[in-house]
């Protein structure tokens, strides 16, 4: 075999994996569908697929998916901005690190469902969502960030400190380049997470136009194949998020190449 | 190594799609399995967990709200909401119905208001609880029925209803005595035996949803069909079985009006994660709660009434139509 044909069986094989994992996961649900036989437990494959495609000629799950979509983005912003702000402070002034330290161990222990009731005290529907989203994944970026802070070759801290290179130089020009891949790591394994937490925080919130109140109606209405077509949504949009921020890495990587071998 | 990991993830599905499996509903059983979802619809049976229960059916089962459509898919008798009865059976389960357990409990409550008819909530914000659920489908058809346009939302809006739904009763108490303390106006719905409670703290009672019912379906008696019984077809067709159970249900009414202070705590018993938990309810606030037995075929009009208002907002909540006449016990 040249090698060229070795190369191309590998790419094939290389996408066949997935495929294959997923056939054995739709194989695996029609079994337990049919072993159950109660469409109202385990719908069957093709029943889902029927529910997901009559609820995708409705508008209200776009307006639904909308909602969500843009209140996982604004929760997920608003922390990746924060975790920011707060690595960079740790990484420039090591007291601030100390000083952080403990309101990050507690942000990461408090449970989602305690944020959860008492921003149902305290906030809209609307806003709620938000909160809880902001609330569990800022401590994940804020940790993650830290370790990429943490990173950065010491010898070019010491480099920027001797030469005393302004802030806005070293964040600009050595602390974000040099954490680049860690944060598009962090950004890529959150965003799963935002849409998971958003979505909890919608069905308790009763938030309008939300996935979260569209799972909760299709359960109220013994909707069990749309319940499942919310779901399969859910993980088609953590999906797709996921590929834009390795398309964005990419293109960013493009135009400001940082060559660890140079 | 490789090899090793896809043999234990291949064993681990298994033993999962085995476990699931494993769940399925039909297991042979003694004695028949019921039931109730924990609140109002436990009091429409706590007479028979307080008893010596019924031959032939083991002691009530209380389960969380939120989960009673799928134990009622997998028990054989079960308490359901009225709409989630109906749709069960369109959906193609062998269920019956055989009568009314609970006739509605619903208040609408308000605090440093001047409301004093349905038309003057246009314009408020009203908190409530159940969207979706009787209670809400029972509210918003006596909104409509007023003229009222209805939207769901947090803020007010001029010349519409806003509902702003919250997952509890106790939520809207929350937000009812937050308002009252603020001096701010706040309108909520909220069932009994929340309703005493509220009214304790200083919030007002402005209409009772069970007498406005009344008016709009232009019936007899206060109330609507809100918690409904449902047995399976061959529990159905087991008829000394049924006389014992429907005579349980007649007694019950008596039970909680003349056992009062106990009625909480034997909930709590059988369940102890009940709403009910550590309360104690009067005679008044227990008769409010109307709870008593109406037979399917007594019942038939005002169940198909409210099945009907259902249909008007949202059909897919009864399963797209009203039941045919098999759906009636004893008819």
């Amino acid at each position: 075999m040249s090698a060229a044909a070795k190369k191309r069986t590998k790419r094939l094989l290389s996408a066949l994996y997935p495929l294959g994992a997923a056939a054995f996961i739709v194989a695996l649900w029609a079994i337990t569908a049919a072993a159950v036989g109660e469409e109202l437990l385990v719908p069957s494959v093709g029943a889902t697929f029927r529910g997901l495609f009559a609820m995708l000629g409705e508008g209200a799950t776009y307006a639904a998916i909308g909602g969500t979509v843009l209140r996982a983005l604004e929760g997920f912003a608003a922390a990746l901005a924060a975790a920011l702000a707060f690595a960079l402070l740790a990484a420039a002034f090591a007291p601030l690190k100390k000083t952080f330290a403990p309101f990050a161990a507690i942000m990461r222990s408090v449970p989602t469902m305690s944020v959860i009731m008492l921003a149902l005290l305290w906030a809209s529907s609307s806003v709620m969502p938000l909160i809880v989203t902001f609330m569990t994944v800022f401590p994940v970026l804020y940790s993650a960030l830290i370790a990429a802070a943490d990173s950065v070759d010491g010898k070019l801290i010491e480099m920027a400190r001797i030469y005393r290179v302004p802030l806005k130089k070293r964040v600009f020009s050595l602390y974000l380049p040099c954490m680049a891949p860690q944060i598009v790591e962090g950004v890529r394994s959150t965003l799963s997470l935002t849409l998971k937490v958003t979505i909890a925080a919608e069905v308790l919130a009763q938030t309008r136009d939300s996935i979260g109140v569209g799972m909760m109606q299709s359960q109220s209405f013994l909707q069990t194949d749309r319940i499942l077509g919310w779901t399969v949504i859910a993980i088609v949009l953590g999906a797709l998020a996921e590929l834009l921020v390795t398309a964005i890495a990419a293109v960013v990587r493009k135009l400001y190449v940082v060559d660890k071998r140079s | 190594m490789k090899k090793r990991f896809f043999v234990i993830a291949v064993a681990a599905l298994v033993v999962a799609a085995i476990a699931l499996v494993g769940c399925t509903p039909d297991e042979p059983q003694q004695e028949y399995s019921f039931v109730v979802p924990d609140g109002a619809p436990a009091l429409g049976i706590v007479g028979i967990l307080a008893g010596d229960g019924v031959e032939g059916m083991k002691s009530p089962e209380i389960v969380p709200s939120n989960t009673i459509s799928t134990r009622a898919v997998q028990a054989d008798i079960a308490v359901v909401p009225a709409n989630l009865a109906a749709n069960l059976y369109n959906k193609g389960q062998d269920v019956v119905m055989v009568g009314t357990v609970t006739h509605g409990n619903l208040f609408v409550l308000g605090v440093n208001t001047q409301v004093a008819s349905l038309q003057d909530l246009e314009g408020k914000l009203v908190c409530s609880i159940g969207q979706n659920s009787v209670p809400d489908y029972v509210f918003r058809t006596l909104l409509a029925d007023a003229g009222l346009e209805i939207e769901t939302g947090d803020v007010a809006q001029e010349g519409k209803v806003t509902i702003k739904y919250y997952q509890d009763g106790s939520a809207v108490v929350q937000q009812l005595i937050q308002a009252k303390n603020g001096g701010n106006e706040l309108i909520g719905v909220l069932a009994e035996p929340a309703v005493t409670n509220a009214k304790a703290k200083g919030v007002s009672e402005l209409f009772d949803l069970q007498e406005l019912w009344q008016d709009y379906t232009d019936s007899d008696t206060a109330g609507y069909a809100q918690a409904v019984l449902i047995v399976k077809k061959a529990v159905a067709e087991d008829t000394a079985f049924m006389e014992r159970l429907v005579a349980a249900l007649r007694e019950n009414a008596d039970y909680v009006l003349q056992n009062s202070a106990d009625v909480a705590s034997v909930i709590a018993e059988a369940y102890p994660q009940s709403a009910f938990a550590g309360q104690t309810f009067g005679t008044e606030t227990l008769e409010r709660c109307n709870c008593y037995f109406e037979s399917a075929q007594q019942g038939k009009a005002g169940f198909e009434a409210m099945l009907n208002a259902i249909i008007a907002i949202n059909a897919q909540a009864v399963g797209g139509k009203l039941p045919d006449a098999a759906f009636y016990f004893g008819g």
